[in-house]
């Protein structure tokens, strides 16, 4: 499972890609995977959710410029 | 995708800022993966997954986490329990967070507030990469279901 082909599902890595803690590699074979793949495409919904909820809680809030 | 960037916009900035401080143009190279996205995932969360890894990507390749290593995560954390705005979702996330087994809250603060890859967590900790993925992913589903199980206002 570490290295997952496009046919694998992602297992726990979802976790780890919503982190942030793959490498480009790992998070570009599971772009290509969950693209085609809504189960897994869920399982990265929901681990984003967890760190977004963590984001909710401990990243202040800085509005963005305006646009050019 | 415009209209995701003004109703996200604020989320997505903050997240940048959060990792790199003012050096936040890789918010530019989100657009290339929009390619990707599946309506599973949400256009909030997709969007702010990607505007993280691009923040992290150029973090690591300054090379400049040694030093941030250090002062992370206790420092970091500290300053940012100020900034709470929905004391009912916080307090839930906290109570999960500290229930937490401590092996699996240090690779989780490692990775979220030390901003490190798993294969510098490995390091840190002297543990096997399967086993970095594993306390990783323990930590988050745990709190996924923490939120999910009360109230369910986490989208």
């Amino acid at each position: 499972m570490d290295q997952p082909r496009s046919t694998d599902h992602i297992g726990e890595l979802a976790e780890l890609y919503a982190l942030g803690a793959l490498e480009p590699q790992e998070r570009a074979d599971i772009d290509a995977h969950a693209a085609s793949c809504p189960r897994c495409a869920r399982a990265l919904g929901e681990a984003e959710t967890a760190v977004a909820a963590l984001d909710e809680v401990f990243v202040p809030r800085v509005e963005p410029p305006e646009r050019g | 995708m415009e209209g995701a960037y003004r109703a996200f916009g604020t989320s997505l900035y903050s997240v940048v800022r959060h990792v790199l401080g003012n050096d936040h143009d890789a918010l530019l190279r989100l657009w290339q993966r929009a390619g990707s996205y599946r309506p599973e995932r949400g256009p909030r969360r997709f969007l702010q997954a990607c505007v993280r890894d691009e923040a992290l990507t150029r973090k690591r390749n300054a090379a400049r986490h040694f030093q941030i290593e250090e002062r992370a995560p206790k420092s970091e954390r500290r300053e940012y329990e100020i900034e709470v705005s929905d004391h009912v979702e916080s307090d839930r996330l906290r109570r999960a967070l500290a229930k937490l087994p401590t092996e699996q809250r240090t690779a989780l603060e490692l990775a979220y507030f030390g901003h490190l890859s798993e294969a510098q967590i490995a390091e840190r900790l002297d543990i096997p990469l399967g086993t970095v993925k594993s306390r990783l992913a323990m930590a988050l589903r745990k709190l996924h279901a923490a939120m999910a199980a009360n109230g369910g206002t986490i989208r």
